[in-house]
């Protein structure tokens, strides 16, 4: 009972009802705009909104990721150019949608079908979530460096380059995660002595860096792109057509929570396998996929909403992050004092039914506001990026200075950004650096009590990964990501690797 | 793997420059605590640093191998493709930005900052840059200062 009341807190409460609404808005807004991401726009938010009340915090992110997401479409169909990395497969069906004068119907349908996404997402967030919490219980220290391995190795090895880059990149966010004082025994860490490294590197300059300044400068290359102006004509989409395409959306919002529920990977590349996954089954498309099926945008619209449920599933009961911007999230969690981990639902059950409620109410304005603002929308994505850029800087200086009010925050973004900067152009992705970051000292911790409690036996600490069935299982997955990278593998079974890149 | 790909100019000195980085946080990280017991806190920081060591020189590997992008000379094309005349001005504007925030405060530099910025990336008349960076500077002012409560940052001169 409790839970239903906590469930409709954020629809009853009219500061609250108005956050969600916006945070929906903005979101739609903020993904449609090329080059400005949702990882982007949760970063950046989480260091404004750390003074307000948690729920507040919590129920305009939800918003702004929700509609995040979604906003991605437009771009992707109006211009070809992919709002965020999970809408690079719409582009394919989109654009031709609308070059055959057909956007307005294919923005109804992608409206319609991700709402059905993020409804079956945030279903299996509403029962799974306690059910993998209560399991999680019986997670041991080792399983949990397990997930946290495997969720950097996940995100590392489906984009960017090369499985290598990946690691790297993964290596390297844990490294800076490392930094300052040891929570174990409080002994300093790469700090050199210095009072100012003894705190740690504080981990939202590092995201707003890696996610914000990098991007911005990353943007700059692209700054001369026409923009295509297309005519929209009515939106809402008939019912016959929703019913039609009912059935691929469950099935591909099904692949969606699957994938964004696994440690690391989110609507990226949910999107991308839900759009292989039509291409492989639907047998007689509307249209040959690539010139404008409306298959070909169902599957990959309805998978990257169901991912965002998918994504909170391990991120409120584990602690461990569903893709970046649940890692994200987990830090705007810290912020509020809050430890996310399996003892979060039990302990602060309030929370966990708070979030499936705004989740489930910024659904349904995400429905509202995707079918009534079709041309305000697509105004937006129209403006010029020589303005925008300068003024997402300042909102990047402005939210990092915010957290702690210290100028050497600053400076570290700078740094994070510069280098993201490079990492993106020389093919390392920035994503593996902040889940590194986010989920370092959660290893590190773990590992050492892993290894304490075998005594400091290294042949038993390994042992174990193969004599306890949950971390076989693991084990075993581990060692088949990186099977899956090596020559031989990809020689055997030619398995084609899609490019995640933006 | 796409060992097809041509080499970004300045991709190998970035990725000598990675490896080189690895190498000598794994030293820090062995001077933390050295190999005193498997539980102690250096232990992780070595995984992590020896990772990145090992995982670096097999992009460098990879990276040596291919073929460099074009006839011009690596910096020629360097500045060409990675950091334009656009770009590099951008930065300097950026860092200037930050380093000035301290002395000068919020609102004089980020007024300077977005107009210089603006009049560089975007290129339209004076009026509509001067506009941009007027409307943009009051709504973060009055947002973040009255809505998110968020302090900006003060200068020592003003």
């Amino acid at each position: 009972m409790e839970a239903v009341s906590y469930f409709f807190m954020a629809w009853l409460d009219p500061s609250l009802l108005f956050i969600v609404a916006a945070g929906t808005f903005a979101g739609i807004y903020i993904g449609a705009i090329p080059g400005l991401s949702v990882t982007m726009a949760t970063s950046i938010l989480i260091s404004f909104t750390f003074k307000w009340n948690v729920n507040d915090a919590l129920a305009l992110i939800a918003g702004v990721y929700l509609g995040g997401v979604y906003g991605g479409s437009r771009s992707a169909i109006l211009l070809n150019i992919p709002g965020g990395p999970s809408s690079i497969a719409t582009s394919l069906d989109g654009y031709p949608l609308a070059q055959r004068g057909e956007a307005g119907q294919a923005i109804g349908v992608t409206t319609v079908v991700s709402v059905i996404g993020g409804f079956v997402g945030i279903l299996a967030l509403a029962t799974g979530a306690p059910l993998i919490s209560s399991f999680a219980l019986m997670f041991a220290p080792r399983d949990y460096l397990l997930l946290a391995i495997l969720g950097i190795l996940l995100v590392g090895s489906l984009s960017g380059d090369s499985l290598a880059k990946g690691i790297f990149a993964g290596a390297l966010g844990v490294l800076i995660g490392m930094v300052g004082l040891d929570p174990m025994t409080a002994e300093g860490r790469f700090t050199f002595g210095t009072i100012m490294l003894m705190g740690g590197i504080p981990y939202v300059a590092a995201m707003i860096g890696f996610f914000g300044v990098a991007e911005v400068l990353y943007q700059l290359r692209y700054l001369d792109l026409p923009a295509v102006k297309q005519k929209i004509e009515r939106a809402i989409p008939s019912w016959s057509i929703v019913k039609k395409y009912l059935p691929l959306s469950l099935r591909t919002s099904i692949i969606g929570v699957i994938v964004g529920a696994l440690p690391g990977t989110g609507g990226d590349i949910a999107s991308l396998m839900a759009y292989d996954h039509a291409k492989r089954t639907v047998r007689n498309p509307s249209r040959p996929f690539g010139q404008g099926a409306y298959e070909g945008l169902v599957a990959p619209e309805s998978a990257n909403n169901a991912a965002v449920g998918g994504a909170y599933i391990p991120m409120l009961t584990l602690g461990i992050p569903g893709d970046a911007v649940t890692a994200v999230i987990i830090g705007a969690l810290f912020i509020h004092g809050l430890k996310p981990g399996p003892l979060l639902l039990s302990e602060t059950p309030h929370l966990f039914w708070f979030t499936v409620g705004s989740l489930t109410l910024a659904n349904i304005f995400l429905l509202i506001f995707g079918l009534s603002g079709v041309r305000v929308f697509s105004k937006v994505i129209e403006c010029p990026k020589g303005i925008l850029l300068p003024l997402i800087l300042v909102l990047s200086v402005v939210g990092t200075y915010a957290i702690q009010n210290n100028p050497v925050d600053v400076y570290w973004m700078l740094g994070f950004g510069i280098l993201g900067y490079f990492m993106k152009v020389y093919g390392f992705q920035v994503a593996p650096v902040i889940l590194g970051v986010i989920l370092g000292p959660l290893m590190d911790v773990s590992y050492r009590r892993a290894m304490i409690s075998v005594r400091d036996d290294v042949g038993m600490f390994f042992l174990e990964f193969f004599t306890n069935p949950l971390s076989l299982i693991l084990t075993l997955s581990l060692f088949m990501i990186l099977l899956a990278q090596t020559p031989i593998w990809v020689r055997i079974f030619g398995k084609r690797k899609e490019q995640v890149k933006i | 793997m796409s060992g097809d790909r041509m080499r970004r100019p300045g991709e190998l000195v970035f990725v000598v420059a990675l490896v080189i980085f690895s190498a000598l946080a794994l030293w820090q990280a062995w001077l933390i605590s050295g190999f005193s017991s498997p539980s102690s806190p250096g232990i992780f920081p070595m995984l992590a640093a020896g990772t990145m060591l090992v995982s670096g020189l097999l992009i460098l590997t990879d990276t040596a191998r291919k073929r460099p992008d074009s006839g011009l000379s690596t910096l020629q094309s360097f500045l060409r493709k990675i950091t334009p005349g656009r770009w590099i001005l951008f930065a300097a504007l950026m860092v200037a930005y930050i380093l000035a925030l301290e002395p000068f405060g919020f609102l004089p530099s980020t007024f300077v900052f977005l107009l210089a910025s603006i009049a560089l990336l975007y290129r339209g008349s004076i009026l509509v840059t001067l506009a941009a960076s007027v409307v943009g500077l009051a709504a973060i002012f009055v947002v973040f200062r009255y809505v998110f409560g968020v302090v900006l940052p003060k200068g020592s001169l003003f």
